[in-house]
């Protein structure tokens, strides 16, 4: 069935970004090398008792060469065609955020195991807000002073999770 | 008769109004903010209902699922992005509506035509469920694994994107499925000596990883400094007239039965009966010129085409265990944490289910429909909140979510190891539905294809009318989109070619 939809919108273009060859080698690559990874693997598997062929080790060996034959397709389709991608481009300021939101859920989780969730939560949704661009003391002080309390609320008092 | 009484009878209890109550308010506010799809809102939904009753938990769930179905028209009406990937398609018009100054209209009949779907999909739950179960309760090992193939290769081939990609993913969730137990022998597999594995993989934490924070870290990754929406706050009309309240009518029921069979197809959602009814009401319009432009009719069709497929999803899950739609999947994992193992045998031991859930789901519907109607305009301040007040609110709610399911801190990891997965296979273009689906289903698939192949050397795979119907559908599902895009470019090849000449 042929879909026909509406022409985009000029004001919201669509930003789309077409892989590189070599990433999709890469992508094919790394599917194969998975794939002879869980071969190599599900020979490890300590069998108690003979099932024959189609043993515990059969279906994860099974998977395992889908994997390779996919990483194969992937290669020989890459060498065709270049797939487009509906992925909007990264951007430099995006993957800084990420990597100190990731750093900042690392010394999260430490602090948890020294400080009440409540201090660490307000502290950690301060920082997140921050970094991420929020400034003045709404952002700052109320929004993580509310958002924690909803949280301790339904997860520590409501569902008594030992927070 | 008395299973119906006992169903509606079981909801008779306070708290689970109170639960209905909140997942459709929850629903309604995560379809109208971009960014949290309902199948990310079910999944962090379920770290904290885990706790509750389960008949509490999926009034939670449920409502969730059919409200966000409502929400979403607003961002995708207001500001031309679906809130969630089921109105896409409500995109198409609706935004053309909201500029010419007609977005109550739109917002309205939508809401008043999603009512519609829901209701009558709703009803392919009450009556078809248990016929369906009946019948799949005479399943084999081969027809159950012949079932299993035909879910993931459907989601694989439907979803529009690289079915080899999608078939990778299906394998790589089938694998992850592996962890743990054998399903026959018992033996423990790929646990590496961690003993919270030997049960398989943390479910919730998994899906929460991969919906949530994959969704979430890519969002972070995309942005840009200074960008936000401007939503169209001139909403115009509020209530369609009678002329265009007719105008509804035939597109509405164009999208009702697109919906209600899209609905009963194993792994496929609201987002492609949406899109398919959206063509078939152009086709069938004495106005199609006006489709993409604007056209109310472009609102209706797909509108109530998706939250048709809702029933149709829901009797598919409980009925065959084989999840309906992404949502759905997500829900199998909550189901089977409260002893509640979707599939034929559920309706043989809680009968009534199917009636409590018919009921969760109506009521939820009224009452969506009823905050659709007064409270939209409300909702549109929710479309200027910066996303980092969002982002902030998610990644807490995951982490806490997640721990709080087992008060584990190892779920924690499980749940940003996927999620870290989930988003470099979003940028390598890996769809992340087959993975879950392939994690679900796994045991199942594996367990029965043994089974069928030690019963006799599988010889059932080929010789049952069923499991054959379902293996050619299957293989169908995966090569009709491949065969369709070379034909398209060639045709575009040759098209390019012939005005070189």
């Amino acid at each position: 069935m042929e879909h026909t939809t509406p022409e985009h919108d000029p004001e919201t273009p669509a930003l789309m970004v077409v892989p590189t060859r070599r990433s999709a080698f890469l992508a094919a690559l790394v599917v194969a090398s998975a794939g002879a990874g869980v071969i190599v693997l599900s020979e490890s598997i300590t069998v108690s008792r003979s099932e024959g062929t189609f043993g515990p080790t059969w279906w994860p060996a099974l998977m395992g060469m889908l994997l390779i034959v996919g990483g194969a397709a992937l290669a020989v389709a890459a060498f065709f065609h270049r797939e487009r991608s509906g992925n909007a481009p990264l951007s430099r300021h995006g993957l800084m955020q990420l990597a100190i939101v990731l750093l900042l859920i690392v010394g999260y989780g430490v602090a948890w195991l020294y400080l009440h969730f409540i201090v660490v939560t307000v502290l950690f949704l301060a920082a997140l807000v921050f970094v991420t661009g929020a400034r003045g003391p709404k952002a700052l002080i109320v929004f993580p002073i509310v958002t924690t309390a909803v949280l301790y609320g339904l997860f520590g008092l409501l569902l008594r999770v030992p927070l | 008769m008395n299973d119906a009484i006992t169903g509606f009878a079981a909801l008779i209890d306070p708290t689970i109004g109170l639960c209905l109550v909140v997942g459709v308010l929850l629903g309604t506010l995560v379809g109208a903010v971009p960014g949290i799809s309902a199948t990310m809102a079910v999944a962090l939904a379920a770290g904290f209902t885990l706790t509750l009753e389960p008949l509490q938990g999926l009034a939670v769930l449920l409502s969730i699922y059919v409200a966000a179905q409502f929400g979403d028209r607003v961002p995708a009406i207001l500001i031309n992005t679906p809130g969630t990937p089921a109105s896409i398609a409500t995109t198409f018009d609706g935004y053309p509506m909201a500029k010419a100054g007609r977005a109550g209209i739109a917002l309205t009949s939508s809401a008043l035509v999603s009512a519609v779907g829901a209701l009558a999909g709703i009803l392919i739950l009450i009556f078809a469920a248990q016929p369906v179960a009946a019948f799949a309760l005479r399943f084999g090992p081969a027809e159950m694994f012949a079932l299993v193939v035909f879910g993931l290769t459907m989601m694989v081939g439907v979803s529009g994107g690289n079915v080899t990609k999608g078939l990778i993913a299906g394998a790589v969730g089938l694998l992850f499925g592996a962890v743990g137990r054998d399903p026959i022998t018992g033996d423990t597999r790929f646990t590496f000596g961690i003993p919270e594995l030997s049960s398989g993989i943390p479910f919730i934490a998994a899906i929460i990883g991969l919906f949530g924070i994959a969704e979430l870290f890519n969002q972070i990754i995309e942005s840009r400094k200074g960008k936000s929406p401007k939503p169209i706050t001139q909403l115009g009309e509020w209530w369609p007239n009678r002329a265009q309240r007719r105008e509804l009518r035939k597109p509405t029921a164009i999208g009702v039965g697109v919906g209600l069979v899209v609905g009963v197809v194993p792994a496929v959602g609201g987002d492609i009966a949406g899109i398919i009814s959206w063509d078939q009401a152009r086709r069938a319009s004495k106005t199609p010129e006006k489709f993409g432009t604007g056209s109310l009719e472009g609102v209706a069709a797909p509108d109530s085409a998706s939250t048709a497929t809702m029933g149709g999803s829901v009797m598919t899950t409980l009925a065959l265990g084989v999840p309906g739609d992404s949502v759905m999947a997500v829900m199998i994992g909550s189901m089977v944490v409260w002893g509640l193992q979707p599939g034929p045998g559920l309706f043989v031991n809680h009968p009534d289910l199917v009636f409590s859930l018919a009921t969760i789901m109506i009521a939820a519907t009224i009452l969506a429909l009823g905050l659709a109607l007064v409270r939209m305009r409300g909702v549109v301040k929710l479309l200027t909140l910066p996303q980092r007040y969002l982002w902030a609110v998610i990644i807490v709610f995951c982490l806490v979510g997640t721990f709080a399911v087992q008060n584990s801190v190892f779920d924690v990891g499980v749940m940003f190891a996927f999620g870290l997965l989930a988003l470099v296979m979003k940028r390598f273009n890996f769809p992340a539905g087959p993975l879950v689906l392939g994690l679900i289903l796994g045991p199942l698939a594996e367990g029965n294809l043994r089974r069928a192949l030690l019963i006799d050397e599988g010889a059932a795979l080929y010789t049952s009318p069923i499991a054959v119907f379902l293996l050619l559908l299957s293989l169908l599902a995966v090569t009709v989109p491949v065969i369709r895009s070379l034909l398209i470019a060639r045709k575009i090849r040759a098209h390019a070619h012939t005005r070189t000449h």
